[in-house]
């Protein structure tokens, strides 16, 4: 097996956001990798710093946003220190983002066709209308828009949600990126809708060959279309690991929790099975292990109370921010 | 789109007729007598009681209410809008005098207020709570609270009183008709009401670019790799859809006439001519005023129809 370079690693990524009670750290270390061409799922609760993690690489962030990180390798270059002129050569050129509401995320006055022409003729500043758009209908025809030519003449109000998300798929491709940065797109829709969306992603992931973090918090989609999941509890990582070995060999109780609180995963006629509390403020973050509180693992003793566990690996290869990432994990009923 | 533009237009027609027709009724359940109003005041006692019956009969005011109307309303769709009872005048050609200073008063400050508030505006909406913003909303806030005839007299005061640089009465120096000094008398009235246009304006184009700022597709915009001026750009389309509400609702309020800035710098300006004939209970112009009034607000209401169809395509595919 040879060793590709990952288009994206975040090494110890740290943000905080400016409140009215002063600085908040929202991310905590932060450390992954993508490689080029996989879908890497990003899961975890509201408020985990999925999304954020995602404005974070593309600096989208709220003003007076602080990020401290080691690196934010992207593609040769680090994102972490590049200036915010050179990062516009990089958003919508080298990294693509899909929001989650397509009924909000495009401009309800401007034709759709031409907010992608926007998209290409931003970093092709020579090229003229008509190339622009023959480049949008080929992107639009990619993602499953049919008519694709007439379709671009129309408004956002005149496609249905799980088109308008294909639209923002095919936004965000049509510069030919490195990278998708997908935020929930499918939360907004329907789930017989969701499927189509998520095969127009896959599908372009096989045509361009772009690598995709998909930031979820539905372990279906990620069971489906991920190959690699990095989970994410209050503002950091705590576990890596390729989709089989999460959900057959979990290594972090919060992971385990997560599986076993699927809808699929529990017997009819019993009730669905939930992480009991809720997770904690990133304002009163305690001590030790962030999940403590909440942890039902047999392994859980008083040292997760007092010391926080990092991100490690564990003897057989696994990174889990467990102190007891060697053992499988399990949540006892 | 023209179907809806006859649509449009027929109602507004109707409701011009049921506007004609309460100006009318209200008019003569005023209390006040023009025609007494007519005879000098210190005409001979005896004499003053018929010369009073005399000018009613003159005035037409004798015959039965519904016959004075359908006389009023038929000469009315004819253009003939009657004859002042003032000044024996007819009414069409007095407004239209008038028509043509207050347009140009009105228009220029409706112009160069927006010309100020445009930029003004999207610029400290960009810089929010920044140090321009808080000093521009500041201004704006205290040049809103200062009544126009103060701002109007303190004009007069600092620039035809101690500087002596621009004149103060009417539209020109008599016996001269160049643009130049034309010019020289609009600088004030126009600057005092473009200052209170640009006010308001300000107010409303910096809340409308707030909205749009935050709203998502602002972001995607930005995900695209623009800079910030190309969001903005985005943001102040979007930003027009309110905007064409309150420009419907100025332009009436400004045609009619800026009352008080035309009274205090003599400009023959429909407002004033307004004040004289309700003054003076002259009927025939107060009347003509109120339809003056009604056409404009129609105009500007088809007009801003018309608009938000141009700058909202949501609208268009509803029609």
């Amino acid at each position: 097996m040879t060793v590709t370079e990952p288009v994206l690693s975040l090494q110890s990524v740290n943000l905080e956001l400016k409140t009215p009670d002063g600085y908040v750290r929202i991310l905590r270390d932060v450390t992954f990798d993508v490689a080029p061409g996989e879908i890497v799922g990003v899961v975890g609760e509201s408020g985990s710093g999925k999304s954020m993690t995602a404005l974070t690489v593309m600096r989208l962030l709220p003003p007076k946003a602080r990020v401290q990180a080691a690196r934010i390798g992207f593609d040769g270059d680090d994102l972490a220190t590049t200036s915010p002129r050179a990062l516009r050569r990089v958003r919508g050129k080298r990294i693509g983002m899909v929001f989650q509401d397509p009924m909000t995320s495009l401009d309800p006055v401007i034709q759709v066709g031409r907010q992608i022409d926007e998209a290409y003729r931003i970093h092709h500043p020579g090229v003229g209308r008509a190339e622009a758009r023959a480049q949008t209908v080929r992107m639009l025809e990619l993602v499953g828009v049919p008519d694709a030519a007439n379709r671009a003449r129309q408004y956002p109000h005149q496609w249905s949600g799980g088109m308008r998300q294909r639209a923002v798929i095919a936004m965000a491709l049509v510069n030919d990126p490195k990278l998708i940065l997908a935020d929930e797109p499918t939360t907004a829709l329907d789930a017989t809708i969701q499927a189509q969306v998520l095969d127009a992603l896959a599908r372009a992931r096989d045509e361009l060959g772009v690598a995709v973090v998909l930031i979820t918090h539905d372990l279906g989609v990620i069971a489906q279309f991920a190959s690699r999941v990095i989970v994410m509890y209050a503002g950091g990582v705590v576990e890596v690991a390729t989709t089989r070995e999460l959900f057959e060999d979990s290594r972090h109780p919060y992971s385990a929790a997560l599986i076993q609180s699927r809808p699929g995963a529990h017997r009819r006629g019993e009730p669905l099975v939930a992480i009991p509390g809720r997770p904690p403020l990133m304002t009163d973050l305690p001590e030790g292990c962030p999940f403590a509180p909440r942890c039902a693992s047999p392994y859980k003793s008083a040292v997760c109370v007092t010391d926080r566990p990092e991100l490690e690996r564990s003897v057989d290869g696994r990174l889990s921010a467990c102190h007891f990432r060697d053992h499988h994990q399990e949540v006892v009923a | 789109m023209l179907r809806f533009l006859v649509t449009r237009l027929s109602s507004s027609l109707v409701v011009f007729v049921v506007i004609a027709i309460g100006l009318f009724v209200l008019v003569r359940l005023a209390p006040g007598d023009p025609a007494d109003a007519l005879v000098p005041l210190d005409a001979n006692p005896g004499d003053r009681q018929a010369l009073v019956e005399q000018a009613r009969v003159q005035l037409g005011l004798d015959k039965p209410l519904p016959l004075q109307f359908v006389l009023w309303f038929g000469n009315l769709v004819t253009g003939n809008l009657g004859f002042s009872f003032q000044t024996n005048q007819p009414v069409a050609q007095m407004l239209g005098d008038r028509l043509g200073p207050t347009l140009l008063l009105s228009g220029t400050a409706l112009a160069v207020g927006l010309l100020v508030a445009l930029p003004v505006g999207i610029a400290i909406a960009v810089r929010r709570n920044g140090i321009s913003d808080t000093a521009v909303s500041s201004v704006s806030v205290i040049a809103l609270a200062i009544p126009s005839f103060f701002s109007a007299m303190l004009g007069i005061w600092i620039f035809a009183v101690q500087l002596r640089v621009l004149p103060f009465a009417g539209m020109n120096t008599p016996g001269d008709s160049s643009p130049g000094d034309l010019f020289l008398h609009l600088v004030l009235p126009v600057g005092i009401l473009a200052l209170a246009v640009a006010a308001s304006f300000i107010r409303y184009i910096r809340g409308g670019m707030l909205e749009q700022l935050g709203q998502d597709y602002i972001r995607t915009v930005m995900a695209k790799g623009s800079g910030p001026f190309r969001a903005t750009m985005h943001g102040f389309r979007n930003s027009l859809i309110p905007l064409v509400t309150v420009l419907a609702l100025y332009i009436p309020l400004y045609f009619a006439g800026a009352v008080v800035v035309e009274t205090v710098f003599s400009w023959p300006g429909i407002g004033q001519l307004a004040i004289n004939a309700l003054v003076n209970r002259d009927y025939p112009v107060i009347i003509a005023f109120g339809l003056y009034v009604a056409v404009l607000v129609l105009v500007c209401n088809l007009l801003a129809d018309v608009a938000y169809a141009l700058v909202d395509p949501r609208v268009r595919s509803v029609r």
